[in-house]
């Protein structure tokens, strides 16, 4: 999980602000699209054909063919242990299914991903009906995951270079800590809402 | 365990999906109807906050770490409807931006550890809180929370015909128990120290009680994973019961159809343990108002 919060969750970010016909596009057709794609890749039997359509959709959002492809291949691991199990019990036909159907999935919302800023697709999920306090809870997440993992990053550093006793009770204390700061934080942005004029819930 | 897409069976995804939108409706507006101004942006923090604590790792010896998931600490904190709220807010993110797990399976992970999970995380804790048995009911809330949720999951991955075989079985059931002891100790630990710097943090179980009825509610989920278990690992039994309701006799039981029948089967069971145990919870509220 460490290596995880890198720079290495911005490239969506990045990628998804770039110009094509495929970003401008409503998300709310890319996001039924987008479904439309994974329950095509779950159940037809002819689905391997559409794997033709990724090179032409990624072409089309102008999107890097490599790195987007070696993003979706984040799913590999937990397929091919299960593939493994399966393949073990008798059923190759159904690991190797396992295989191309996880990983053409994950394209799927790769590239939904890289073709959409967040917030953009956040506010059209909440327009195709997801409640409003769901979207919201994930505006917040989304925005502080980097401020708070920074926190902890920091407050790793710092026990480390105190000496790093490692122990049980100095990690769920150290956690503690985090929780506390955490709700100071939250506790400083409602506040700061407040004083910019903000009215309670957002719509 | 993040299910990715493409593991589960028509029947299973969507059978979940059914089940968890609207809970999670019912949950929002639950969530919405207690909450002050303030305790947005807290439940947003909150969300980044699990996030975050899965980078402290926690020693267990033998060279190994764990860390928090977080479904008992966040419901013991902001009570148990906010806290499936911000694990659901948690688990889209994961699939969007870190492929944690599939669109389509998202009903699935919801079930498993934003509803199942954090009931189970909660619901002992909720129980025991006044009595001498606090600690207690809170560390079995956190080993539950994640227990439940693992036996969901290897539940579904079985009846959408993904196959395990029994020794792997056996060290995933033995990883899933430590994983709930850790969780439960962590939970422990961590809500100890808070109660330390700001008792308030802990936030009291609402006094509104209906003991039986969460008794009930954790029975029923202990029972449909213990039900998931014993299939998972006992599949011979499982397919000589199809094989007596004529359904296919062993050969053609390991063949994708007889399957998709039991899928439907089993999901038709869970969706009716969950719709009984709803109907009985408003016939018990209904009686009691009366």
């Amino acid at each position: 999980m460490a290596q995880r919060i890198a720079p290495d969750i911005f490239a969506f970010d990045e990628w998804s602000r770039r110009k094509s016909p495929l970003h401008t596009l409503d998300p709310r057709a890319k996001i039924l699209a987008c479904l439309a794609l994974l329950i095509a890749t779950g159940t037809w039997p002819l689905a391997w054909t559409l794997a033709a359509l990724a090179p032409i959709l990624i072409f089309t959002a102008r999107l890097p063919l490599l790195p987007l492809a070696f993003r979706a291949g984040v799913v590999l691991p937990f397929t091919i242990v299960f593939a493994g199990f399966t393949a073990w019990m008798g059923d190759p036909a159904r690991a190797v299914a396992l295989l191309w159907k996880s990983y053409l999935s994950a394209l799927w919302v790769c590239l939904l991903m890289a073709s959409t800023p967040l917030e953009r697709l956040l506010e059209s999920a909440a327009r195709l009906g997801v409640p409003r306090l769901l979207v919201d809870v994930m505006h917040f997440t989304w925005r502080y995951i980097a401020v708070i993992s920074a926190q902890a990053w920091r407050m790793r550093t710092a026990a480390l270079a105190r000496g790093g006793e490692k122990s049980f009770q100095v990690s769920a204390a150290s956690l503690a800590v985090l929780f506390a700061s955490s709700y100071a934080r939250a506790e400083r942005i409602h506040r700061a809402m407040l004083s910019r004029g903000a009215a309670g819930a957002t719509r | 365990m993040h299910i990715p897409d493409g593991f589960l069976s028509t029947p299973v995804w969507a059978g979940l999906a059914t089940v968890s939108v609207p809970s999670i409706g019912m949950l929002a507006r639950r969530a919405q109807a207690g909450l002050q101004d303030s305790r947005l942006p807290l439940m947003g923090v909150m969300g980044a906050f699990v996030f975050a604590a899965q980078m402290i790792n926690f020693p267990v010896g033998i060279g190994t770490s764990g860390h928090l998931v977080g479904g008992a600490l966040l419901a013991a904190t902001l009570g148990p409807a906010p806290a499936a709220i911000v694990m659901t807010a948690i688990l889209i993110i994961q699939a969007l931006v870190f492929q944690d797990g599939g669109l389509l399976a998202l009903g699935a992970n919801v079930f498993n550890m934003a509803i199942a999970g954090v009931l189970a995380g909660y619901w002992p804790y909720r129980l025991l809180a006044r009595t001498r048995g606090r600690n207690f009911g809170i560390a079995l809330g956190g080993f539950l929370s994640v227990f439940v949720s693992a036996i969901l999951c290897l539940g579904e991955l079985f009846l959408s015909g993904v196959r395990i075989p029994n020794h792997a079985l056996g060290i995933g059931l033995i990883v899933f128990c430590i994983t709930g002891i850790l969780e439960g100790a962590i939970t422990l630990a961590v809500l100890g120290s808070l109660e330390k710097m700001n008792p308030r943090w802990l936030r009291a179980p609402e006094t509104e009680g209906r003991p039986a009825l969460i008794l009930l509610g954790l029975f029923a989920l202990v029972l449909v994973s213990a039900g998931f278990l014993a299939a998972s690992a006992l599949p011979d039994g499982l397919e000589r019961v199809a094989g007596l309701a004529g359904l296919g006799d062993k050969e053609t039981a390991a063949v994708a159809e007889p399957w998709l029948r039991q899928a439907a089967l089993g999901l038709a069971g869970l969706t009716a343990t969950f719709l009984a145990c709803y109907l009985v919870g408003r016939w018990i509220v209904r009686w009691r108002n009366a």
